[in-house]
């Protein structure tokens, strides 16, 4: 206990210090201000049980999507209709978030609830990482229907034999073709043999007075991971290991290298570099240079908004001659709806996402104005399978075909974006020259298949 | 003042300094807490602590907690296990890594000494007085003051292969322009031109050195008969030498650490794109970022991380080791 005189004494003692006034001001300032908001503290913490009940306030999570510009739009109609159906709860919706984002969030503690990626390729290292979270017991709990997804797009959300991920929509690839040029060349129809997508590129190629092309064939600039499809190879098998260097990847690779060589690297570099703007913005296909390119559905709106009378169709994706049961091939892959570890209510983040999946990709769709913006491919059998509702043919067309057989995604395997990087910067090398196509793969396949295989390796056994 | 009072009393009677808080009138001294040495030291470290905080928090630990975790195979978000040396045993064995090294050694090797020769001509050029001088200073040194990401976008036009400016201007004399970024070969060259346009820095710093020697200095080798190029190779370049230094030692950290305009024109995101044609434009940190990131291996990226600090080191060791030899410092003598 202190008494009066040593209280006393304490306080001559300061007051006799230089700047001890100022300092007893600051002390009494702050000792208010802490009485102040211990009032108010325990006054908001007694309120409800001292004043009427208030009606309870919906939770507030967050639904951080990828998507930036007209495809994010598309999304705050959706997650504002889920709000109006499930008022206990209170979705809002941030776009542009980059899983970079997403891994700073979580390791603060701070993850949004759920969260929709920009490819399916970062399904499997944010799975194999514990970033996301397993679905399978959700579905399990709430007797979700899985195979009313397409086997592909379902495919490339998991991981490891497990669903990490419920596909949004997706994009898949086809033949572009002009059908403009192709009349003027006297082709017919579109090409169904890579072999007679050689002929009629060269038919369609025209060269300027300045000795490059004015005019191109066919663009040789189609996804990477594609030619591996062409003759029925794969890029993994379906344990997860690496299959950079079999026969029938190899042969698909050759056959695109192949098309550049004969057109000539260099030449078709430039034509392209000429008629694509500095960072890619215009597309020569949209501009009626190019004849055939293989595109995903989304090149769709840019063609609409630079060349709307450009007159286009789209075919499948041509297969070797005397290889039938290799037609239709094609890649998919798409925006995983995703759970994060951390997530402030996992149950209510799978509500939406199983919601999102199955009603809101119908909502998307049904809905014109929101399909506009969106813009994809569904997910949804139904959907696929019946594909009145889309908005072109052209478009209905890619819905069919993204529920084909042989339509793959990238393989769902750690590091997958890494081997994709290696598999891209390897095939361009051996496109301009640099290395053969066999040493090319042969150096992704050194790099990259014991890495992966001990990453599946390490993931089996911990799941065990 | 007595000749008892305390002794820094006296010291500061004598230098005119005001009493410290806490002396009294009649020279006699409250008894302190701390010393006045201490406290002097402690108002010391108030005073730098922004500095040491910073500097601790933000620079020192991270640098720390990344050596830790470059045995571990942290990433981000799971526990993580000690795994010894296995990240850097796997640096040794992994293609992508030393083509990125190649990749960064390419600016150290063409980048740094291309700037540097032509910093220095560009402040040989503006040292000149001639009408309108202020002008070409400022024109010269503007390219600095242009953003980087959109100097990155600006050079994606000027190098566009059909309708770009510098290959138009190479069409004027019937040659066919390289396709610069559309290729594995000249891909790096064209980050190295744009480094070069955007050299104003370094020039500035060889123009002040410029102005800094002593007129009497070039007037003696005149006196001596030493023409233009004998002026300028014994003269001007050993006075300038420490400033070549510096440039050069900032020339190499910045090359080591090549990362936006790289990752805007070669194209680098997410998804598994790869940076510039062939990855021609994946330098090392560049590769860093996409391991640390995109895969999210951090352990191995800290290991690339501190393998590249130790490079960095050594690099800067030889330079500054080399130095020695070029560099004259102006009143200093070797002992």
């Amino acid at each position: 206990m202190v008494s009066p005189q040593e209280t006393q004494s304490c306080k001559t003692f300061v007051a006799g210090r230089p700047g001890a006034s100022r300092f007893l001001k600051a002390t009494r300032r702050l000792v208010g201000a802490a009485v102040a908001a211990a009032t108010s503290t325990a006054a908001l913490a007694l309120a409800p049980f001292v004043g009427p009940v208030a009606s309870a306030s919906p939770e507030q999570l967050t639904l951080a999507i990828a998507w930036t510009g007209t495809q994010a739009a598309g999304v705050p109609p959706l997650i504002k209709l889920y709000n109006k159906e499930h008022p206990s709860v209170q979705w809002n919706v941030v776009s542009n978030v980059s899983e970079q984002k997403l891994l700073a969030e979580e390791a603060a503690g701070d993850a949004p609830s759920a969260a929709m990626l920009i490819t399916t390729n970062l399904v499997a290292t944010m799975a194999s990482s514990g970033a996301i979270v397993p679905l399978q017991p959700y579905v399990t709990r709430s007797h979700f229907q899985l195979d009313q997804f397409t086997s592909a797009s379902l495919y490339s959300n998991s991981y490891l034999g497990a669903q990490y991920a419920l596909p949004f929509f997706e994009d898949t690839y086809a033949l572009y073709y002009n059908k403009t040029l192709f009349k003027e060349a006297g082709i017919t129809s579109a090409p169904v043999t890579l072999q007679q997508l050689a002929t009629d590129a060269a038919k369609l190629t025209k060269t300027g007075p300045n000795g490059q092309y004015s005019q191109l064939g066919f663009e040789p600039s189609m996804p990477k991971e594609l030619e591996a499809y062409l003759y029925g190879g794969n890029w993994a098998s379906a344990s997860g290991t690496p299959t950079a260097t079999s026969a029938r990847t190899e042969e698909g690779v050759r056959w695109l290298v192949n098309m550049e060589t004969r057109f000539g690297s260099s030449k078709v570099q430039r034509f392209l570099a000429a008629n694509s703007g500095a960072a890619g913005s215009i597309d020569p296909f949209a501009l009626g240079k190019v004849g055939m390119d293989i595109s995903g559905e989304w090149f769709m709106p840019s063609i609409y908004q630079e060349s709307p009378n450009l007159n286009f169709g789209v075919a499948p994706i041509p297969y070797p001659a005397g290889y039938r049961q290799f037609a239709g091939t094609g890649s998919v892959g798409g925006n995983p709806l995703v759970i994060l570890k951390g997530a402030k209510d996992p149950s209510a983040a799978w509500a939406l996402v199983s919601w999102l999946a199955t009603k809101g990709q119908v909502e998307a769709t049904t809905n014109r104005v929101l399909f506009h913006d969106i813009y994809s491919v569904p997910a949804l059998k139904s959907l696929v399978d019946d594909p009145k509702l889309a908005p072109t043919p052209q478009m209905a067309f890619f819905w069919r075909y993204s529920g084909g057989s042989n339509i793959h995604p990238f393989p769902p395997i750690p590091d997958a974006t890494s081997y994709l990087n290696a598999i891209t910067s390897a095939v361009q090398e051996a496109q301009v020259g640099r290395m053969s196509v066999s040493k090319a793969l042969q150096q992704v396949q050194h790099q990259y298949g014991p890495l992966i295989e001990d990453m599946v390796k390490s993931a089996n056994s911990q799941s065990k | 003042m007595t000749a008892t009072a305390p002794v820094a009393e006296r010291r500061r009677a004598i230098e005119g300094a005001p009493a410290a808080p806490g002396d009294l009138q009649d020279g006699r001294r409250r008894r302190k807490w701390l010393s006045l040495r201490r406290r002097r030291c402690l108002w010391g470290l108030a005073f730098v602590s922004p500095w040491l905080i910073g500097t601790g928090g933000l620079v020192l630990y991270p640098m720390a907690l990344s050596l830790y975790y470059s045995f571990t195979n942290y990433d981000i978000v799971s526990s993580y296990q000690f795994v010894g040396l296995a990240n850097y045993g796997g640096l040794l064995r992994d293609p992508q890594f030393r083509q990125a090294l190649g990749n960064t050694f390419y600016l150290v090797v063409v980048m740094v000494p291309l700037s540097l020769v032509v910093a220095l001509g560009y402040a040989l050029l503006l040292n000149v007085p001639v009408y309108g001088q202020r002008v070409f200073r400022t024109v010269l040194y503007l390219p600095q003051m242009v953003p980087t990401v959109a100097s990155a976008i600006l050079w994606m036009w000027v190098l566009n292969p059909q309708f770009g400016l510098v290959n138009t201007i190479l069409g004027w004399f019937h040659i066919l322009g390289p396709l610069w970024l559309n290729s594995i070969s000249w891909s790096k060259p064209s980050i190295v031109l744009l480094n070069v346009w955007g050299i104003g820095g370094a020039a500035i710093i060889f123009l002040a050195g410029l102005q800094g020697i002593s007129p009497m200095l070039v007037d003696a080798a005149k006196v001596d008969g030493a023409g233009l190029w004998r002026r300028f190779r014994h003269v001007t370049l050993p006075a300038l030498s420490p400033l070549i230094l510096f440039n050069a030692v900032m020339g190499v950290l910045g090359a080591m650490q090549y990362f936006t305009q790289a990752f805007i024109m070669g194209g680098g995101e997410s998804g598994g794109s790869s940076v510039g044609l062939g990855n021609s434009l994946q330098f090392a940190v560049v590769y860093l970022y996409e391991v640390a990131f995109g895969d999210l291996r951090v352990g191995y990226a800290s290991a690339m991380g501190w393998v590249l600090f130790m490079m960095m080191l050594v690099v800067i060791a030889v330079l500054l080791r080399v130095s020695a030899r070029w560099v004259f410092y102006e009143g200093w003598r070797k002992q």
